[in-house]
C-alpha cells in the first residue's frame, strides 16, 4: 500500500497531528512556566514586594469603603485622562513613561506635563521599580467615575 | 518648604552632616522656580547643575525609555556630573510648578573632593537614595563615581 | 597441503568479498576522511566510519565475529545500542555540557524549537506514503529531529533493523548541515528579515539556572513518559551542571562518559551497516525521506518564526527559526554565518542557543511521544 491510501489506512493524519499538538503543548507549557520561574524568584528573594500587593489591596479597600476619592477631576481632565489612557493601550503593560509623554505630545494631548502629573499623583500610573510604569485599570475606572468631591489632592494634603 | 536648610533636612543625603558641613554648604547653593514643562537638563550634554528638589514633580528619563519621577522635598538629581565625563544622563522634565535649589558643578566637586567624612556621607547617602528610589540605575551611577569614593 | 592453503583462502576476507561490502567500505572511507580532512563532525564520522569498515570486513559466518551474530564481542558492545542504552549516556553528557541561559532569558524562542519537530511529523506521513510500516515511518520521521542519539533510541525501540541507515543517514545530514540549511534560510527570508536584532537577553541568575532542569523534567515527562530516558538523563546532567556542588560528576559526565558512549555507539552503529544488510532499496527510501526531513525541519522552524513576528512586539530575526532542528550546535553556527553574511555586526549565535537546545527537549518528546503512540504496532 502506498500513497494516499497508506497513510489512510495507517492512521497517518491522525497521528501526526495528535504527535505535534502534545510536542507544542509540552514545549508552549514549559515555556510559559519559564517565563513566569524569574518573577516567582524574585518575590521569593524580595518578600517585601509581595507585603507592598497587601498594603496596596489593603489601601485600596480602605478607599472602596470610605468612598473618598484621592483626586478628583473636571470633566476636561477626565477626557484628557481617557485620552492618556487610550495612549497606554497602544504600549507594553510595563511602559516607558518618556514615551508615553511623547506619544501625548505627538497626539496634541492638552496640557499633558500636567495632566500626566495627575495621572502620577492618583497612582493610576505606577511605578514598576525597573525604570516603567504600569497602569492601574481599577484606580482609573475609580478616579474617572468619581462625582463627590471637587477637593484635590493637594488641598487633602494641606 | 522655601528655605535651603529645611530642604537639606529633609534630604536624606544631606541631612546626615554635621551641622557645621550643612552651613558650608547651604550658601553654596541657589534658589530656581520651576514651571511646568520646563526641561532643567538634557541627556548627553554637559552637567552644569547639581538639583534638589525643593517642591514639585520632576520627571527624569534615561535614553534607554526609564524614567523616575521625583515628587518629594530633598529628592536629589544629576549626582552624575561627578563623573569624570561629567555628562546628564537623564532629561529632567518638570511636571509642575514648583521650586529646586541647584549647586554649579565646580562648586560641588570642591566641596566633595575635600575627602572630609562629610563627602564620605553624602556618596554613602547616594547609594542608599538609589536603592531606594532606582535600584536599576545604581549600576551606572556606580561605575561613574570616582574612584576616590 | 594444497586443500589447506585452499580452506584457509576460501576464509579469506578476499574470497568472501561481496561488491557491497566493497561499497560500504568506501563509504566508510569517505566519511573517515569528511571528518578527518574537512572536520565535519569528526567525532562522530571517524567512529562510524571506522566502525563502518569493521562492519564490512567479509567474514565466515560461525565464528562468532560478526555484529548480528549473538555471543560476538561485536554483538554484546551493539546491545547498548539495541537496547538504546548509549543515546541517555549521551544526553546526560550533553545536559552537563549546555547551558540554557539564553533559553530561559526569552523563553518564547521555545517554540521554535517545537515547530521544527513539525519536520519529524511530515516525514512520518512521506514514509507511510513510500509503504513503510508505521513504526518504521516514525524512526524514519525522526530523522528530522537532527539528533542522532534520539534517532537512535526511538529505532532501537522500534525497527531496530533500521538502524544503522537511520544512524548513518541521521547524521550525515548533520555534519552537512551547513551545506543543507542556508539555501532553505535564505529562500524563506527576506534580506530585511535576514537583518533584524535580537534583543539583548536578560541575565539569568543560578537559581533559574538549577531550578529549570527539574521544571522541564517533571513537566515534560507527566506529558510524554516515554522521552523519560532521554529528558530525565539530559535534565540530571544540566543540573549536575548548575548545582555546582556536583562539578565533579558533571566534568565525568560531558567528558568520560559522553566520550565513551560516543567511541562505542558510533563503532558499532558503523559496524551494523553491513553490506548485505545495508545495501537495500529500503535505506535508499530512509536516505531520500531523511533528507526531506531536515529540508522541511528547517522551513517549518524558519516560516513559524516569521508567523510569531506578526504578533511580537519585539521581533525576532527569523533565520533563528532553522536552528529549532537540534544539531547543536551546528545549526546555530549556521544562523550566526548566514546573519552575518547581512550584517558582520550581527551576533546571532548567542540568540541561537535557544531553539537549538529547546530542538532537543523537542525532539526527545516527539520520540517520547511516536513511541509511546507506536509501541502497541510493534508488540
Amino acid at each position: 500500500m502506498y500513497g494516499l491510501e497508506a497513510i489512510n489506512a495507517n492512521n497517518g493524519w491522525a497521528t501526526s497531528v495528535v504527535g505535534i499538538t502534545i510536542v507544542f503543548s509540552g514545549l508552549v507549557v514549559l515555556s510559559l512556566v519559564i517565563s513566569q520561574l524569574y518573577k516567582a524568584l524574585d518575590l521569593y528573594e524580595n518578600p517585601q514586594k509581595i507585603r507592598d500587593w497587601f498594603s496596596r489591596a489593603k489601601r485600596s479597600d480602605k478607599f472602596l469603603e470610605t468612598e473618598v476619592p484621592l483626586f478628583v477631576l473636571t470633566e476636561e481632565q477626565k477626557e484628557i485622562i481617557k485620552q492618556f489612557a487610550l495612549l497606554v493601550r497602544t504600549l507594553e503593560d510595563h511602559f516607558s513613561l518618556p514615551r508615553l509623554f511623547e506619544l501625548a505630545q505627538i497626539s496634541g494631548v492638552k496640557n499633558f506635563h500636567s495632566n500626566l502629573n495627575i495621572l502620577l499623583k492618583s497612582a493610576i500610573i505606577f511605578p514598576d521599580k525597573e525604570g516603567f510604569f504600569c497602569w492601574d485599570q481599577d484606580m482609573y475606572i475609580k478616579t474617572i467615575s468619581n462625582r463627590n468631591s471637587l477637593k484635590k489632592m493637594e488641598d487633602n494634603r494641606k | 518648604m522655601s528655605s535651603i536648610s529645611d530642604v537639606l533636612e529633609k534630604s536624606i543625603i544631606f541631612n546626615s552632616l554635621e551641622d557645621t558641613d550643612l552651613q558650608r554648604i547651604a550658601p553654596m547653593f541657589e534658589k530656581w522656580e520651576l514651571h511646568t514643562g520646563d526641561i532643567l537638563t538634557t541627556a548627553g550634554n554637559t552637567a552644569q547643575y547639581f538639583f534638589i528638589l525643593g517642591k514639585g514633580t520632576l520627571l527624569l528619563a534615561m535614553k534607554d525609555g526609564r524614567s523616575v519621577v521625583l515628587d518629594a522635598p530633598g529628592d536629589f538629581v544629576a549626582m552624575e556630573l561627578l563623573s569624570d565625563r561629567g555628562m546628564y544622563k537623564t532629561t529632567i522634565t518638570a511636571l509642575e510648578d514648583g521650586m529646586a535649589f541647584v549647586i554649579p558643578r565646580k562648586v560641588f566637586l570642591d566641596f566633595i573632593q575635600e575627602d572630609t567624612p562629610g563627602a564620605a556621607a553624602i556618596m554613602q547617602a547616594w547609594q542608599g537614595f538609589l536603592d531606594q528610589v532606582a535600584a536599576f540605575a545604581k549600576q551606572i551611577e556606580v561605575i561613574n563615581v570616582p574612584t576616590i569614593f | 597441503m594444497e586443500a589447506l592453503f585452499l580452506q584457509f583462502f576460501h576464509n579469506t576476507g578476499f574470497y568472501l568479498c561481496d561488491y557491497r561490502n566493497i561499497i560500504m567500505i568506501l563509504v566508510g572511507i569517505i566519511f573517515v576522511y569528511l571528518g578527518i580532512a574537512k572536520d565535519y563532525e569528526p567525532l562522530l564520522l571517524v567512529p562510524i566510519g571506522f566502525g563502518m569498515l569493521i562492519g564490512n570486513i567479509p567474514i565466515f559466518t560461525g565464528l562468532g565475529l560478526g555484529i548480528y551474530e549473538p555471543n560476538s564481542v561485536l554483538h554484546y558492545l551493539y546491545f547498548g545500542v539495541t537496547q538504546g542504552i548509549y543515546p541517555p549516556l549521551i544526553f546526560l553528557g550533553i545536559g552537563a555540557m549546555t547551558d540554557f541561559s539564553t533559553l530561559l532569558s526569552r523563553p518564547v524562542l521555545m517554540l521554535l524549537g517545537a515547530a521544527a519537530q513539525a519536520g519529524v511529523f511530515i516525514t512520518f506521513l512521506g514514509a507511510l506514503a513510500l509503504g513503510f510500516a508505521p513504526h518504521e515511518a516514525a524512526s524514519i520521521g525522526i530523522i528530522g529531529g537532527a539528533d542522532g542519539p534520539t534517532a537512535i533510541f526511538l529505532t532501537a525501540k522500534l525497527a531496530p533493523q533500521l538502524i544503522g541507515p537511520i544512524a548513518v543517514a541521521a547524521y550525515s545530514y548533520m555534519a552537512l548541515v551547513p551545506v543543507i540549511q542556508p539555501p532553505i534560510m535564505r529562500l524563506l527570508t527576506t534580506r530585511k528579515e535576514r537583518l533584524i536584532r535580537m534583543e539583548e537577553p536578560r541575565e539569568v541568575s543560578k537559581r533559574e539556572k538549577i531550578i529549570f532542569p527539574i521544571v522541564a523534567f517533571l513537566l515534560c515527562c507527566f506529558l510524554a513518559p516515554a522521552a523519560l530516558p532521554l529528558l530525565g538523563m539530559l535534565c540530571f546532567g544540566n543540573l549536575l551542571k548548575e548545582a555546582v556542588v556536583t562539578e565533579r560528576l558533571a566534568v565525568t559526565a560531558r567528558t568520560t562518559i559522553i566520550d565513551t558512549a560516543t567511541i562505542l555507539l558510533g563503532v558499532t552503529v558503523g559496524a551494523s551497516t553491513q553490506g548485505d544488510v545495508f545495501l537495500t532499496s529500503s535505506s535508499v527510501g530512509i536516505f531520500v525521506l531523511g533528507a526531506g526531513s531536515f529540508c522541511v525541519a528547517t522551513a517549518t522552524g524558519v516560516l513559524f518564526a516569521k508567523f510569531m513576528n506578526l504578533f511580537l512586539k519585539s521581533k525576532i530575526n527569523p533565520l533563528l527559526g532553522a536552528a529549532g532542528v537540534s544539531a547543536v550546535p551546528d545549526s546555530a553556527r549556521v544562523v550566526q554565518v548566514v546573519g552575518q553574511q547581512e550584517d558582520p555586526t550581527n551576533f546571532l549565535l548567542m540568540h541561537a542557543m535557544a531553539p537549538n537546545v529547546s530542538g532537543v527537549i523537542g525532539s526527545a518528546i516527539a520520540a517520547g511521544v511516536l513511541w509511546s503512540l507506536m509501541a502497541s504496532k510493534v508488540m
